[in-house]
């Protein structure tokens, strides 16, 4: 096994071979209805993730970025292109073959509500992927311990269900079995946005502690570009299956090129009803000018 | 948890005595003449009378209701009116054979509603569709109907197993079992059905959630997914269904004994109403109203057990 740890900084300069590699990806659903053309879900996406990195992917609802991260983590079914995880290709694995990737990569979901078993206690669902995986129970146990430190959760939270938790605290505990197999990638499918403003920022600042302290990557979806903006080495934007712009998270989510980029981006609200007025002017007349179909068109999950 | 069994006992005992006291009363306006049927057709009118006075059936009915409440709660049952023999004795002889084939039914049911169910759940398609339209065609098809067919292909046709009669367990565990496989098939099919829908809709509602969906990403079988996880969060309600369903297997069970020749409580009860023999029908009334409570009970225990989130404080 190569050492995860990596130096976040050098990670993302371009130079070396990325840990994940998405290559011209698409995801087709056959259509329920009769006769009526297949749904593509992904239309050839291509991305790379570098070790240490964050790579947040936005978009509004319907537009892929969902679909993606199942992509990487085998649930949905690559219809044509690759996924390249370090090297090897994982988008054609049957599930047997997926298992040897468990503790290479993990995910966290939205809902901490069910993404959790709410009939196994918490010290449960935290030891099963170690003992599904051989592990010892008394080690099992002990990283357990380290695992709830980690997170900032109190020691004795192991003998409790699911339900005793806060919403904030049930994603530490999803962030913390993501994090028990020591995984290199973690699919963060909008793990904050579920949770309430001050919850957002301190599980969030939790994802930053733990890549700095492991290397660990993120892909990170979600459509909040503010979250995004902080937590993001490079951002990807997606809009109806297609990856439309890359590039440093800085620059996306203050400069965008594309005009559907700037249209999301005057979408997102601020917090001063003059500045927000004046956006809801300038997005108008930017709605007017532009004949994609903007993110306004259905509400954001 | 302690207090909640109590209470649950207590309002258990309360049903039995309401249940056994409607029964008491329903009886006394069933017009048949008892006293007439005991001393039969050739007795004269004065034989019949001097039988009833001596049942104490010419007493006021509260009068006689009190004396029959006092006389049961001491634990007494009383002897049958025809035969004299002691009710207890009957029900003893009577309760092998129909908790044999009721219990029998209730395994079959939660172990095929599971296959069933959880396969359904997996494998959308024609599998599924399958099993759901058996589980509705299972439903409709009348008991009765399902234990005569099952009795002749299976007992006398293909002379597989028994087509009558019962055989203790102390006797031969073997030919037990062979006695009641076909009856409790024929009595589990409606309760099948019905716990095998159930279970393939919580089923498939517990297999959308983000849980299963990380196990799934982790490249773990459908096998180990269901029975370590799924299963356990998607049983409260088909084991509420079972739990119901077992107040119809009681009912049930009276036809599937009359189609298997099997002596049981079922048959019993039918005989003894028809006679008017109030003190065995009343006895067979308490003995299952009994065993219904103590099945909830137990299904109660079993819910809580299932989902924390309902456990009994």
């Amino acid at each position: 096994m190569i050492a995860a740890v990596e130096a976040p900084e050098e990670s993302h300069n371009g130079s070396e071979v990325p840990l994940l590699s998405i290559e011209d990806v698409t995801v087709q659903y056959p259509s329920k209805k009769w006769r009526s053309p297949d749904f593509l879900a992904l239309k050839g996406v291509s991305l790379d993730i570098r070790a240490g990195e964050t790579v947040g992917l936005v978009g509004e609802s319907g537009s892929g970025k969902t679909t993606l991260g199942r992509a990487v983590l085998g649930l949905a079914p690559v219809t044509t292109g690759r996924i390249r995880y370090d090297g090897q290709v994982i988008s054609a694995m049957n599930r047997k073959q997926r298992r040897t990737l468990s503790d290479e990569i993990q995910v966290v979901f939205q809902d901490p509500y069910t993404s959790l078993n709410p009939a196994l206690t918490v010290l449960d669902i935290l030891t099963e992927p170690l003992l599904t995986a051989g592990t010892g129970r008394a080690q099992a146990e002990q990283r357990v311990k380290d695992l709830l430190e980690q997170v900032h959760l109190p020691r004795d939270a192991s003998n409790r269900l699911p339900r005793e938790f806060s919403g904030g605290q049930r994603q530490r505990i999803a962030i913390a079995r993501a994090l028990c197999r020591d995984p290199r990638l973690i699919v963060c499918d909008e793990p904050v946005s579920a949770l309430d403003l001050s919850n957002q920022s301190r599980v969030l600042d939790l994802f930053i502690e733990i890549q700095e302290r492991t290397g660990v990557s993120y892909l990170f979806v979600t459509h909040d570009l503010s979250v995004v903006r902080y937590i993001s080495h490079r951002v990807a934007v997606m809009y109806k299956g297609e990856i439309i712009e890359t590039g440093d998270a800085a620059k996306v989510t203050t400069q965008p090129k594309e005009a559907y980029t700037q249209k999301l981006l005057l979408a997102a609200p601020v917090p001063d009803p003059a500045r927000q007025a004046s956006r809801r002017a300038a997005r108008q007349k930017f709605s007017a000018k532009l004949h994609v179909a903007g993110p306004f068109e259905s509400p954001a999950s | 948890m302690v207090v909640f069994l109590i209470r649950r006992l207590l309002a258990g005992i309360l049903l039995v005595i309401l249940v056994a006291s409607a029964t008491y009363i329903m009886l006394n306006y069933t017009g048949s003449d008892v006293a007439r049927n005991i001393v039969g057709e050739t007795a004269t009118p004065e034989q019949a009378l001097a039988k009833a006075a001596e049942l104490g059936l010419n007493r006021p009915l509260g009068v006689r209701y009190f004396d029959w409440l006092g006389t049961t709660l001491s634990g007494d049952l009383g002897k049958s009116w025809f035969n004299n023999v002691p009710v207890s004795t009957t029900l003893l002889n009577g309760l092998p054979v129909t908790l044999s084939i009721i219990f029998g039914a209730l395994l079959l049911s939660a172990l095929v509603s599971v296959v069933l169910g959880s396969l359904a759940a997996l494998r959308a398609g024609w599998f599924d569709k399958t099993v759901q339209a058996s589980a509705v065609l299972a439903d409709s098809i009348p008991g009765f109907l399902v234990a005569l067919v099952l009795a002749m292909v299976v007992a006398v046709n293909l002379g597989w197993l028994p087509a009558t009669g019962f055989v203790p367990f102390q006797r031969s565990a073997v030919e037990w079992l062979r006695s009641i496989t076909l009856p409790s098939i024929a009595l589990a099919f409606g309760a099948t059905a019905a716990t095998t829908q159930q279970l393939r809709g919580s089923m498939l509602d517990v297999l959308k959630l983000d849980y299963v969906r990380t196990l799934r990403s982790r490249g773990l079988s459908d096998g180990r997914i269901v029975f370590k996880h799924v299963l356990r969060n998607a049983a409260p309600p088909a084991v509420t269904v079972l739990s119901l369903q077992f107040i119809g297997l009681v009912g049930g069970a009276v036809i599937v004994e009359k189609v298997f020749g099997l002596r049981g409580i079922g048959s019993i009860a039918t005989s003894a109403a028809v006679q008017g023999d109030a003190p065995v029908v009343l006895g067979v009334v308490i003995v299952m109203v009994l065993i219904v409570v103590v099945v909830n009970l137990i299904a109660d225990l079993a819910y809580g057990w299932l989902n924390p989130k309902v456990r009994a404080e």
